[in-house]
């Protein structure tokens, strides 16, 4: 199924040009009709537009949330958040997934840890073993499956997460270490000009990976290999690389947002980003990812990750039980895949 | 685009749901952050605040998330009251390294911090009072529960918690204090990791090398189970404390197996904090450390326990 019905919504164009510069056109490679198009760009205006309904609802509903204090709250609390799901949305957009992201986060931002406060380490060579760390558990996950043929990611990330957390808890005899000095905590903790760093690189991390994804050859490549990887292996693509770089990139972003979660608490603990793969997760499928792979746009997923994090937000100024929060936040995922099933039946049907 | 309304009007009713009438009157406006509102314990202390909020009509904001090791969650919970103004902070840190930012966070905002059940790490004294159970104290009780019911002589056996876990460490450290000074002996203080099956092996051991035991005092009542249980299968029948007073242990005192618990005074945490929070509002000195108070729990009074949790909803 995943052959004849990927569509890549805004990047239609792109997927096309990329297959032009690398060989011939590969078979399968279906190019999108402009029903579907117009289609999916409404997908992404809905997005959009339920953020902003949200936001409405929710300045009604509690005179606190439109005040800059409170959306700078929502936004420090969104960075982790975003910052996971930029891997997760590439891991997803190659039809993977990976659950390891939480306990990567947290054996990243342990070994920054350790390596500051036990070996005395500079603030520097600390934050490159966090992020080192990070690929390098990344890069792991990415081998599993491409070398060792693990049957899918879901597999080789799920051993990673457990395999991850273990040696996380055991590191420390499952003890915090905290009183980082101040280049460790500037991105989860500073501000410039009232707006949170760990925001503003936020913003330069999905610029960046937008630019990435659609004007350079590799990521055009990831979006081929997400499409339909037997043809964008027969047109030359090198998919095992692509997927070990894909696996590095989320394991060097769940790092990342390790390296902001120890700046914001000014500590690491081994329970650091429990569960956090299953908001990542929410946030890119929200986003209107699509499981299948080959389809998503990066922006739409940070759109995700706010929605959930306005929403948590506005659920706390309201001083709802944390119960409910769960609750809704796992309504709107299926309300929001639904409505793209109903919508993909609709323009196949109209075909 | 229907739809996407149907989505939002779908969160504003999960949301709707949710909302406490907010009453328009110049109410004193609390705010309580625990580390979870998912188990009995912490509901026991959510219902112990609201009820002295009511008695003096207080506007109480209670959050917690979803577990207590959802860490970053508590967090921006704490941020997001810290955003509505209140007049005062109750706060139960889950992992206490982790909460000194946004604990100085809503100290820069003016806002006093209460602490309960858990306090900040010792470097870190910019709160008004950290009110929980004195462990030591709640360890003396069981030790002189055991001294009245022993004799000089007679052999104790003290089963700890993880050793660095300075809760159930200074329970122990308490009893055997009581202990020592009534002349009992402490044939064995060995840690079982506050937990059922490992107090359970351990206990087994201490039957083989001590089978002459007079008494045990745990410093949890999971591990007082545990140990209980080693005893019922080898057939000895003497008395066993635990410290918390869970549900389960209540049963197994009421069921006559297990001599009694020191329950932690986790509704008075919540009554306490409220009350020392006005008095903070007010202007007054309050003590840094407020003793919540602990109570033995036997088979007397286990029943009143039990019928007074199954109010609190």
């Amino acid at each position: 199924m995943a052959n004849t019905t990927q569509q890549p919504p805004e990047n239609a164009g792109v997927t096309t040009a990329a297959i032009e510069s690398t060989g011939p056109e590969p078979k399968g490679l279906a190019i999108p009709g402009r029903k579907q198009l117009v289609g999916d760009k409404l997908y992404q205006l809905g997005v959009l537009l339920s953020l902003v309904i949200l936001c409405v609802i929710m300045s009604f509903l509690s005179p606190r949330f439109l005040t800059l204090d409170n959306l700078t709250n929502v936004a420090a609390q969104a960075a982790v958040s975003a910052i996971i799901s930029i891997g997760m949305f590439l891991a997803i957009l190659t039809a993977g997934i990976d659950l390891s992201v939480g306990s990567v986060l947290a054996l990243s931002a342990m070994m920054m840890g350790i390596a500051s406060d036990r070996w005395g380490f500079g603030p520097y060579t600390s934050i490159a073993i966090c992020l080192g760390t990070g690929a390098g558990l990344g890069l792991i996950n990415g081998l599993l499956l491409t070398k060792l043929r693990l049957p899918h990611p879901f597999i080789s990330t799920l051993g990673m997460q457990k395999m991850a957390r273990g040696i996380a808890l055991v590191v420390t005899a499952a003890a915090p270490i905290s009183m980082f000095p101040d280049q460790v905590q500037y991105l989860g903790s500073a501000s410039v000009g009232g707006m949170p760093v760990s925001f503003l690189l936020v913003g330069v991390l999905y610029i960046g990976m937008w630019l990435f994804l659609t004007r350079t050859s590799t990521g055009r490549h990831i979006y081929a290999v997400g499409g339909n990887k037997e043809a964008a292996r027969l047109s030359g693509i090198k998919v095992d690389r692509i997927l070990n770089l894909v696996y590095t990139i989320s394991g060097l972003t769940a790092a990342l947002a390790g390296l902001v979660l120890a700046g914001r608490v000014n500590a690491v603990y081994p329970l650091a980003g429990l569960d956090y793969e299953t908001d990542a997760i929410a946030a890119v499928i929200i986003g209107g990812a699509s499981f299948f792979g080959g389809v998503g746009s990066i922006g739409n997923t940070i759109i995700g990750v706010l929605l959930i994090a306005v929403l948590r937000n506005g659920l706390n100024l309201l001083n709802v039980d944390s119960a409910y929060q769960t609750f809704a936040i796992g309504a709107v995922i299926v309300i929001a895949v639904a409505i793209d099933v109903l919508r993909q039946n609709v323009l196949k049907s109209g075909r | 685009m229907k739809r996407r309304l149907f989505i939002a009007s779908l969160i504003a009713g999960v949301a709707a749901f949710g909302i406490t009438a907010a009453s328009a009157a110049e109410q004193v406006k609390i705010a309580v952050v625990l580390k979870t509102l998912s188990s009995q314990y912490w509901k026991v202390v959510a219902a112990g605040a609201q009820a002295a909020a009511d008695a003096n009509n207080v506007e109480l904001i209670v959050l917690g998330p979803p577990t207590e090791d959802a860490v970053e969650q508590q967090i921006n919970m704490v941020e997001d009251v810290i955003a509505q103004k209140p007049a005062a902070l109750i706060f139960s840190p889950s992992q206490p390294t982790t909460a000194v930012n946004v604990v100085t966070k809503a100290r820069k905002a003016g806002i006093p911090v209460l602490l309960v059940d858990t306090g900040l790490p010792e470097k870190f004294t910019d709160y008004s009072t950290f009110i929980g159970t004195d462990n030591i104290a709640a360890g003396k009780v069981g030790g002189e529960t055991l001294a009245k019911i022993l004799k000089k002589g007679d052999k104790v056996v003290l089963i700890d918690g993880t050793p660095g876990n300075p809760a159930t460490n200074d329970r122990i450290k308490g009893a055997e204090q009581v202990l020592v000074d009534a002349g009992l002996e402490i044939a064995s203080k060995q840690p079982g990791y506050s937990d059922r099956e490992k107090a359970y092996t351990v206990m087994q051991n201490i039957l083989q090398s001590t089978p002459d035991v007079a008494g045990v005092f745990a410093s949890s009542d999971e591990m007082a189970l545990g140990a209980l249980r080693a005893l019922q299968q080898s057939n000895k029948s003497i008395p066993v404390l635990g410290v918390d007073g869970n549900s389960d242990n209540l049963k197994a005192i009421l069921a006559g197996d297990m001599y009694g618990t020191i329950a932690q005074g986790n509704y008075e945490m919540g009554q306490i904090a409220v009350e020392k929070a006005l008095e903070v509002i007010n202007g007054k000195e309050i003590e840094k450390r407020i003793d919540s108070g602990a109570k033995l729990i036997t088979k007397d009074n286990a029943q009143e326990l039990v019928d007074f949790r199954s109010k609190v909803k």
